[in-house]
């Protein structure tokens, strides 16, 4: 296993370099110049000029992006061109927030989804089946940022128990850090626990119908044993890869929570250097994100050994 | 467990996680203010930018050698007073008693020459100051020296300038970073200070009061008079969402908002613990903004023929709503209700206009279906909704309109392409301005004709010569009567169109109250 895990992590620096090549390509071509947000309404071409210079802007594209290439090699992500902060000490400021609120989304709807979809399969065609399908179709139909206001309507604004922005560090300790993320991670979940509950409804529902099913329950098993033992650990390698596939999509949803809820991550980092065409934040978000994106792969794919004996590494 | 050891266990959990907020609440509220801004804090630095939160922000933490009062008049703030020699020559200013900056080192002449040096590099007043500047000394610890080649009345106005770039008083050894980099420190002389290890940026920013801070003699007005802070600890908190900066007002997780969009108005005056109140009278300034150097704008009757077209009104209805007494629409070139404003050349300038005589007048200047690329904003509310009328006006008057809707980053890049339209270049855009920023010419960037200027390039040698004779003009009089040359002149050149002026609202929560009224001001305000 160790040398599969090799090889994989191997096979991330092409994958990493492609991606910032590409990323610096686009963010360059794209319309949209930094040194007239920076100069504002009023700048004169001379303004402009000294400003385009002063963040290095003036120089070939080839340059820029060697210069920036040097720097990764070295750990150096850069400095924004806006607050002239490091962008490393950037994404630690941010990346707390929207880890935790992304694994308390993924946690939440795991939770949740598993047994309603083996519920939804086992009662396959009931009253209950389709309930819970119509809840789901609900859940997925509804805009997030839609489900984010609701919540702050009702939890915040008027029954005032949780707080309706911001986000305070664990470090800040348990009572000050839980209220901060309940919303926004509720408000997010709920399109993953639709997702993961109709996944897991039509792959239990696969597994039921094998021979195998019908045999331990001739045998005698009771219907908890033969759902949780036979049909959801056979069913669990597609189940954990959309799990994986959602952990990656993620950052769609936390963007929108991110804003809703005025929480100071990763995917407000990201708009709001888009916004400003500050290159060296999106390029820095943009590796950090896809480094992650690979992690997360790996340890899905490494995670289905422990589901399908057959699969060895 | 038990059912109801269940339920007094969630109960008291659901407790826990309510009580800790309200607890930490109630024991800040009374010394802490907590302010919504317009925008994040990207830049903390007032004089690299023009940025209006930088300026802002400049105005908490640095304090100014003078400020201007609410009629927009010069008083001294940092400076216990100026003696002026020699016919309007030699300008000697002397620095009040006591005065510190915020690393407790005190404020020197020496400070006040490099801040003003820094300054003058960007800003136009700046410079022009510096143009008829001989020598700038400090003479001692206290005293600035002004030797100028000719009378410059306006001194004070300009170092006290309220709009972007303030001249911002730093330290020496600040003040010497070049005025293109953003200064390493932020460290003034004014009410608060900046905690700038509490910074999160596009998050918060903090401040706390400057107990060693003397204010000036006089009572508040604008930015100039007593700057007395009230609250121990001012917090800048970045709500990007309008929907949930509502929330946050409503429920006292914020004390003030800088600018609600008008359409949650209504929401927030329904509720009695928060109270809605104009309080910048300068507002806000719609303006339409030519590319002077291709056709078809190039051509001065075209932009006449344009400007008769425009009723203000229209204008004013899509961006502040139907109610006439949160609008203008009878606005010149300087922001109504301040001294250069005047009515000069605007007889039948306004009220419903005669659209098609107002295509005649286009066909008869010239104008031959040339494309016009119009600019706009589509992530800015005020200048998304501005465009659209300005898009429907310049169609219904025949003009062969490409609207090119993007955001603002691209508005912003493409406004600087000097290319005809086919090249990538632009025709017109859309903008917005505080009122503050049109109050006289030397504050008014785009009421230009050298054929530099920003935002269109116009060459008009009469309106730079009625600029330059303002500057030189011995009394309030005398500038009045330029202004109004310079406008009646305007109405001919047609620099930009102004599309009207409309108020623009704060809402803050009851407990807070005496808000300074100007730019967003945090001296004078208190717990009530």
């Amino acid at each position: 296993m160790l040398a599969y895990i090799v090889k994989r992590l191997l096979a991330t620096i092409p994958v990493m370099a492609t991606v910032a090549v590409i990323v610096f390509m686009l963010l360059h071509l794209t319309p949209g110049d930094p040194a007239a947000l920076i100069g504002g309404d009023l700048a004169t071409p001379e303004d402009l000029r000294r400003i385009r210079e002063q963040l290095g802007l003036e120089r070939p594209i080839a340059e820029q992006f060697l210069g920036w290439l040097w720097q990764v090699l070295q750990g150096d992500l850069g400095t924004s061109l806006f607050n002239q902060m490091p962008v490393s000490q950037l994404i630690a400021q941010r990346i707390e927030p929207t880890l935790i609120i992304g694994l308390t989304i993924m946690t939440f709807a795991v939770i949740v989804a598993i047994p309603l979809g083996v519920v939804a399969a086992w009662k396959a065609g009931s009253w209950i089946d389709q309930l819970i399908m119509t809840l789901a179709v609900i859940a997925f139909s509804m805009p997030i940022f839609l489900i984010g206001y609701l919540l702050i309507f009702k939890f915040s604004v008027e029954l005032k128990w949780f707080p309706v922005r911001g986000y305070q560090p664990m470090s800040a300790g348990p009572t000050k850090f839980f209220p901060h993320i309940v919303l926004p991670s509720l408000t997010v979940s709920f399109i993953y626990i639709a997702l993961l509950t109709r996944m897991t409804r039509a792959t239990v529902l696969d597994v039921l119908n094998q021979d195998y099913m019908r045999t331990a329950r001739a045998k005698g098993m009771t219907t908890p044993r033969i759902l949780a033992v036979h049909a959801l650990k056979n069913a669990a390698v597609p189940i954990v890869t959309m799990v994986g596939i959602g952990l990656s999509s993620l950052l769609g949803g936390i963007v929108v929570t991110e804003t809703v809820f005025a929480i100071p991550g990763m995917g407000r980092l990201m708009i709001d250097a888009i916004i400003r065409r500050d290159f060296p934040i999106l390029q820095g978000v943009i590796l950090v994100l896809s480094a992650l994106y690979v992690l997360i792969n790996l340890l899905i794919d490494l995670s289905y050994s422990l589901f399908d004996p057959r699969i060895r590494y | 467990m038990h059912r109801r050891q269940f339920i007094a266990g969630a109960s008291a959990a659901a407790t826990g996680l309510a009580t800790p907020r309200l607890g930490h609440t109630q024991a800040n509220r009374a010394r802490t203010l907590r302010f919504a801004p317009h925008a994040d804090l990207s830049f903390v630095d007032p004089v690299w930018t023009l940025a209006y939160i930088a300026r802002n922000h400049g105005f908490m933490v640095f304090d100014t050698l003078y400020g201007l009062d609410s009629g927009f008049e010069p008083q001294p703030q940092m400076v216990a007073g100026h003696v002026v020699e020699n016919d309007g020559l030699l300008w000697r200013l002397t620095l009040r008693d006591g005065l510190l900056f915020h690393d407790g080192t005190p404020v020197r002449a020496q400070d006040c020459v490099a801040s003003i040096r820094r300054w003058a590099t960007a800003d136009a007043f700046g410079q022009k100051l510096m143009a008829v500047t001989d020598e700038l000394s400090a003479v001692s610890d206290r005293e600035i020296r002004f030797k100028l080649k000719r009378p410059f009345p306006l001194l004070p106005a300009a170092l006290g300038k309220a709009s972007p770039y303030m001249c911002a008083i730093m330290p020496e050894r600040i003040a010497l970073t070049p005025q293109t980099t953003q200064i390493p420190e932020v460290i003034g002389s004014g009410p608060f200070r900046f905690l700038a290890s509490e910074r999160v940026p596009g998050a918060s920013a903090a401040y706390a009061r400057f107990d060693r801070y003397v204010p000036a003699p006089g009572a508040p007005s604008f930015v100039a008079g007593a700057k007395v802070a009230h609250f121990d600890r001012v917090e800048w908190i970045t709500i990007p969402d309008a929907g949930t900066a509502a929330g946050a007002l409503q429920s006292g997780e914020i004390d003030w908002w800088e600018a609600p969009p008008p359409d949650l108005i209504p929401l927030l005056k329904g509720n009695s613990k928060i109270a809605v109140e104009t309080l910048d009278p300068a507002g806000s300034v719609g303006v339409f903004r030519f590319n002077h150097l291709h056709p078809p704008f190039n051509n001065p009757a075209i932009r006449r023929a344009v400007l008769a077209a425009v009723d203000q009104a229209p204008f004013m209805q899509a961006v502040a709503g139907d109610d006439p007494a949160m609008w203008n629409d009878r606005v010149g070139y300087f922001t109504p209700g301040t001294p250069m404003a005047s009515d000069a050349g605007m007889a039948g300038l306004f009220g419903p206009r005669d659209l098609a005589k107002a295509k005649r007048e286009l066909a008869a200047a010239g104008y031959r279906g040339e494309r016009v690329v119009l600019l706009a904003a589509s992530n800015i509310d005020a200048i998304h909704a501005l465009a659209q009328v300005a898009q429907d006006l310049l169609t219904r008057i025949g003009m062969n309109v490409d609207y090119v809707s993007t955001d603002w980053g691209t508005v912003m890049q493409r406004r600087t392409s000097q290319q005809p339209v086919e090249s990538g270049g632009w025709s017109a855009f859309v903008g917005t301005w505080s009122g503050n920023d049109l109050v006289n010419p030397a504050v008014s960037i785009s009421l230009r004709g050298d054929g530099k200027a920003a935002g269109g390039w116009l060459t008009s040698p009469e309106i730079e010569r009625l600029r330059d004779a303002w500057f030189e003009a011995p009394d309030l009089a005398e500038r009045q009567k330029i202004c109004r040359a310079l406008q009646e002149q305007a109405w001919q050149d047609v620099p930009f169109i102004p599309l009207g002026q409309w108020k623009t609202q704060s809402a803050r929560r009851t407990s807070i109250t005496d808000l300074p009224r100007g730019i967003p001001l945090f001296w004078g305000a208190r717990p009530s």
